[in-house]
């Protein structure tokens, strides 16, 4: 095997690695805001001082995946 | 396949997503297989695929940045400067990976992982303005403040880029000259040029997958920030009385 097949191949596997590891880290970005928009939605309906959001409102308009 | 929160099988950035994951496997192959190999660098040449795209998508974010940053200076709104720092953080990788890849192609061809050249040195600048951009986001506390700081760095990190491009041809280097965008024009077989260019028509579409993505994100950490503090001041007011 050419000794510089081995540079190939890692410079490909390194910049995967990394455009992959991102990906995952985007979409755990992704749930904990989902998690935090559900929080804070239950937190607003238990709250005497504010109005009830209509059903999924709230959530809606800070879901990044619901456009 | 499951529904997504809308309701829709699929929406619009699924099937962005998807375009780009074919066009990406499609460049791969044309990279490590379909393109011929170089007579005198032998199979190391094929970095050239990975890496002139990570660059050309550097210098892409870095422009994002400018304009990003140009119109939160100008406008004074949060969605200039969530566009701003989407692209930056995909510009410190961007770049982290041509430096990478550069070193590894660089080991096989100069004999060296590393040398103080001109082309390379003025890349690692670009990558320590990128490292700052986010070291003053999260140093200074004010977010109108950090925001305004980190615009003005942003247009200086642009500022590097024509002096990374130019570098080759200002100073004396090791780094070869332009092969594609030259005004006597490429200088490369058709099977390379065509495989080059596939590969950075991939990697555009995925920087623009992921600054789609990473945008809607940080329209919607500012969205819960403002509602998290709306709720508190209610709840504040609600105590009061």
């Amino acid at each position: 095997m050419d000794d510089n097949l081995m540079y190939v191949f890692v410079a490909f596997l390194i910049s995967w690695i990394v455009i992959g590891g991102y990906l995952v880290t985007l979409g755990r970005q992704v749930q904990n805001l989902r998690e935090e928009a559900d929080e804070l939605s239950s937190e607003a309906i238990s709250s005497p001082e504010s109005p009830r959001p209509t059903s999924g409102q709230e959530r809606a308009s800070v879901d990044p995946i619901t456009r | 396949m499951s529904r997504n929160r809308s309701g829709s099988w699929l929406n619009l950035g699924s099937i962005f997503g998807l375009i780009t994951a074919v066009v990406v496997t499609i460049a791969l192959y044309m990279a490590l297989i379909y393109a011929p190999t170089d007579s005198v660098q032998g199979v190391s040449q094929r970095i050239l695929y990975i890496h002139a795209p990570v660059a050309w998508i550097a210098y892409l974010a870095a422009f994002v940045v400018f304009v990003g940053s140009i119109g939160y200076l100008i406008k004074r709104t949060q969605f200039w400067d969530q566009l701003a720092r989407s692209a930056a953080e995909l510009s410190l990788i961007f770049v982290t990976l041509a430096l990478v890849t550069g070193s590894l192609w660089g080991r096989p061809i100069w004999g060296t992982w590393w040398t103080w050249d001109a082309r390379l040195t003025t890349t690692l600048i670009l990558w320590f303005i990128f490292l700052g951009y986010f070291m003053l986001r999260s140093y200074v506390a004010e977010q109108g403040r950090a925001a305004t700081y980190a615009a003005v760095l942003g247009v200086i990190g642009f500022i590097d880029i024509p002096i990374i491009h130019m570098s080759v041809q200002w100073w004396r280097t090791l780094h070869p000259e332009p092969v594609v965008v030259r005004v006597e024009g490429p200088n490369m077989p058709n099977e390379m040029l065509i495989a080059l260019l596939v590969s950075i028509l991939a990697y555009t579409l995925l920087f623009a997958c992921l600054l789609y993505q990473k945008f809607l994100i940080e329209r919607a950490k500012d969205q819960l920030a403002e509602r998290r503090f709306e709720l508190v001041e209610r709840q504040a007011e609600g105590a009061a009385f």
